[in-house]
């Protein structure tokens, strides 16, 4: 008996073994679905607000301080109404063409705004366009702000404007001084 | 022995007078912050002098105890609206509600932590005489079920946490009490100091909208989450560390928000925070199948994105109890526009509008007939339920109102009747039975049935309506699994578009299992093992998914199916 058992049970194991590779023959080739992820959307979507955009790659590119011509262009889907821009400098830049434009919506070949700026050192700035699109009572609203690269394209020195940044522990912290009223206890 | 007591007693005495030299020395504000702008420390304060603060007078010791607590009141400015814009005239001064304080010492190591109540109070025990200051982090931290960790960071300097520090001051009697405002930093022209309150008002915000899930039933912990804000955010596509964050978003476990002054700023809007946190919900609680890219009111958009966008529209709307979507903009943010968002006769109605969806949503909310008004239960309960996730079809208004009608038939009727209005059949979850078909025939039905048995369905892909995310752009259709085997899925072309370039996504309960966007010309093909089940195979061309594309497209494929083995 216990010559058999000592027998039965690696017999017992190999046909386990087997019923394993058995089964394991009927799975097909192809990956069985297990793996399902969440599809990422291609791009995030916007804030609520007027369907338009910056067609134009940026930053725009003027290779030494001075005076640029720059071309912006803006597209909408919508196809009535009207299309007002308003179009203010950032710091560091100044605008030298009209700043404001009012465009008649339907056209498909997209919306030109044809810009003189005028840049005092090299550095990143910003062209700011408040876009309001009409339709009879319908107004939508717009932000869209336009990058300017002049010479070389260097990342800022980062300004702590905001505080400094101090390490604490793992966490960087940044120290904004509250408005403080000290008094004894209640 | 006598020489090792002496050598103990000896290090002793020099332990304590160690310690009393400690007591008595230091002082000032070693770490006070780099700002350079005064903490605005009231004058009627009575901050002992350093030296003072720490004497230990031993007649009056023995009759103190050892820890004091110090508390106080933490608070921000908020800036309401007005039409449009901001409305600095009515700066209002509110508590900060659920935020982490800490009580740190001179080294700046925190002694203890504790958190605000709804009316921003807090305490904290500490040693007596101790030098000590209190630090309110822009957090929102809970640690017990349900748990919640959500952050107003700066992601132009390298996400670091914002906070606002009081002062080092011993911890006595007459120091005890410590509040801590932040201010706005508008000065009546500009914001020409710092703008401490910005984090602490998204932040309100935010804990406004955790307020009212837990009312609604959520008892699931929430995802961390860091809400980016800098003033430096403008709306620029560009570099995210940079500021130019080209809008406020929602993007995988953070939400970046605008703050450039004079140009977009977000951080008192408080329906565009809730927006973009209503993504998030979708993202945590519920599901979302949106594909993200531009959106408006007026446009005819995919159902995925106009479900979602018009489900975080309603949302914020709910959240605060306010109808009238704000979005503050321009100089000395005065500018803006608002949107009712409980507005019927909108331009675009249909199950293909965003401003359909917010109005459905939150006149249901609204409504008061055979329910409570204003309550979110019914609308969480629904986008939260099993069935609601695991949907086989992509999340639409279809979807939420096939769920409604069958958890709360009561409200059946109510729904129905917001849905008509709005030019919206009453159907099953897939929309079986729609009419409406947005000026587009091809667009209908809704999903169209794929036989496994090679027999062609043709489906038109169009960028007509606009690119990448409108009506039509992408075509669905329903796939019933009897039988688990490999499937092959192929599309060729029909029409005389030029050449067309289908791309294939293959889907079970709207998470992607296969796709195919090869290059090849007029056909595209897919196989797939598929256990039993439903699933959806979406098709478009890619030329109407390219928002770089200027001509009008319209492709029409044959698409087949067929087992394999």
């Amino acid at each position: 008996m216990d010559k058999i058992n000592r027998i039965s049970i690696p017999l017992g194991c190999i046909a386990g073994v087997l019923l394993i590779f058995l089964s394991a023959c009927d799975t097909p080739t192809v990956t069985p679905d297990i793996s399902a992820t969440k599809r990422v959307p291609h791009v995030h979507t916007v804030k609520p607000g007027a369907s338009v955009k910056l067609e134009n790659t940026q930053p725009f590119i003027l290779s030494a301080p001075g005076v640029g011509d720059l071309e912006l262009l803006l597209s909408t889907p919508q196809h009535d109404g009207t299309m007002a821009v308003d179009i203010s400098a950032g710091e560091g830049l100044q605008l030298e063409s009209p700043s404001h434009y009012e465009f008649p919506l339907g056209q498909l070949t997209g919306y030109k705004l044809p810009l003189k700026i005028r840049a005092v050192s090299e550095g990143r700035y910003y062209i700011n366009l408040r876009i309001a699109l009409v339709n009879n009572e319908q107004r939508d609203h717009r932000i869209i702000t336009a990058i300017v690269q002049v010479g070389e394209s260097v990342k800022p020195a980062r300004k702590l404007s905001s505080g400094a940044a101090e390490k604490n522990n793992e966490e960087k912290v940044i120290s904004l001084p509250a408005q403080e009223t000290i008094s004894p206890a209640k | 022995m006598f020489r090792f007591y002496t050598v103990i007693s000896t290090v002793t005495w020099i332990l304590l007078a160690g310690i009393l030299v400690a007591c008595g020395g230091g002082g000032g504000n070693s770490s006070s912050p780099t700002s350079g702008v005064s903490n605005g420390i009231s004058s009627s304060s009575t901050i002992p002098s350093s030296s003072s603060a720490i004497s230990l007078s031993t007649g009056s010791q023995s009759s103190l105890s050892a820890t004091l607590t110090i508390g106080g009141k933490v608070t921000f400015d908020f800036i309401p609206h007005n039409t449009d814009g901001l409305n600095y005239s009515a700066i209002a001064v509110r508590a900060g509600r659920g935020l982490l304080v800490e009580l740190l010492d001179e080294n700046n190591i925190v002694l203890t932590t504790t958190q605000t109540d709804i009316d921003g109070n807090y305490s904290v025990n500490t040693t007596r005489n101790k030098l000590v200051k209190v630090r309110v982090k822009a957090q929102l931290l809970r640690s017990q079920t349900p748990v919640w960790n959500f952050k107003v960071t700066d992601n132009t300097n390298d996400n670091a946490l914002y906070s606002m520090n009081g002062s080092l001051v011993a911890a006595t009697d007459t120091s005890a009490t410590r509040n801590l405002h932040a201010p706005s930093g508008w000065t009546g022209n500009g914001y020409t100091e710092l703008r401490v309150a910005a984090p602490f008002a998204i932040l309100d915000t935010i804990y406004e909208g955790v307020t009212r899930l837990q009312s609604a039933g959520n008892s699931a912990d929430f995802p961390a989450l860091e809400l980016r804000w800098s003033s430096k955010n403008k709306p620029a596509d560009g570099e995210l560390t940079l500021g130019e964050i080209g809008t406020s978003f929602f993007w995988s476990d953070a939400i970046y928000i605008l703050g450039d002054e004079n140009n977009d700023t977000d951080e008192y809007d408080r329906h565009v925070l809730l927006h973009e946190w209503g993504h998030y919900v979708e993202a945590s609680f519920s599901r979302s199948d949106s594909i993200g890219g531009d959106h408006s009111q007026d446009e005819k958009l995919d159902m995925r994105v106009a479900m979602s966008e018009g489900f975080a529209n309603a949302f914020s709307a709910m959240m605060l109890d306010d109808v009238n979507y704000r979005d503050s903009s321009g100089p000395q943010q005065g500018d803006g526009f608002f949107n009712n968002i409980s507005q019927k006769n909108n331009s675009i109605r249909g199950w293909y509008s965003e401003a359909s969806v917010q109005s459905i949503l939150y006149n249901f909310y609204a409504s008061n007939t055979g329910k409570t008004a204003k309550n979110f239960t019914d609308i969480f309960q629904i986008i939260n339920a099993v069935s609601y996730v695991n949907s086989s079809g992509f999340v639409s208004i279809y979807t939420f109102a096939d769920l409604l009608r069958k958890q709360i038939p009561g409200q059946a009727t109510i729904f129905n009747s917001l849905l008509v209005e709005q030019n919206i059949e009453i159907t099953d979850e897939y929309g079986g039975g729609e009419s409406n078909s947005g000026g587009y025939i091809a667009s209908l039905p809704v999903y169209k049935n794929l036989s496994l048995s090679n027999i062609p369905v043709n489906v038109c892909s169009t960028n007509r309506f606009g690119s990448y995310n409108k009506l039509a752009t992408s075509q669905y259709l329903f796939i019933n699994v009897n039988t688990s085997g490999t499937y092959k899925f192929t599309a060729e072309e029909t029409s005389d578009s030029g050449d067309s370039d289908p791309d294939l996504y293959l889907f079970r309960r709207g998470s992607e299992i296969g796709k195919a966007e090869g290059p090849t010309v007029d056909q595209e093909s897919v196989s797939r093992f598929l256990s039993v089940g439903t699933y959806v195979l979406e098709v478009m061309d890619a030329r109407a998914k390219d928002i770089d594309e200027n001509e009008q497209i319209t492709a029409c494929f044959d698409i087949r199916a067929q087992l394999l083995n």
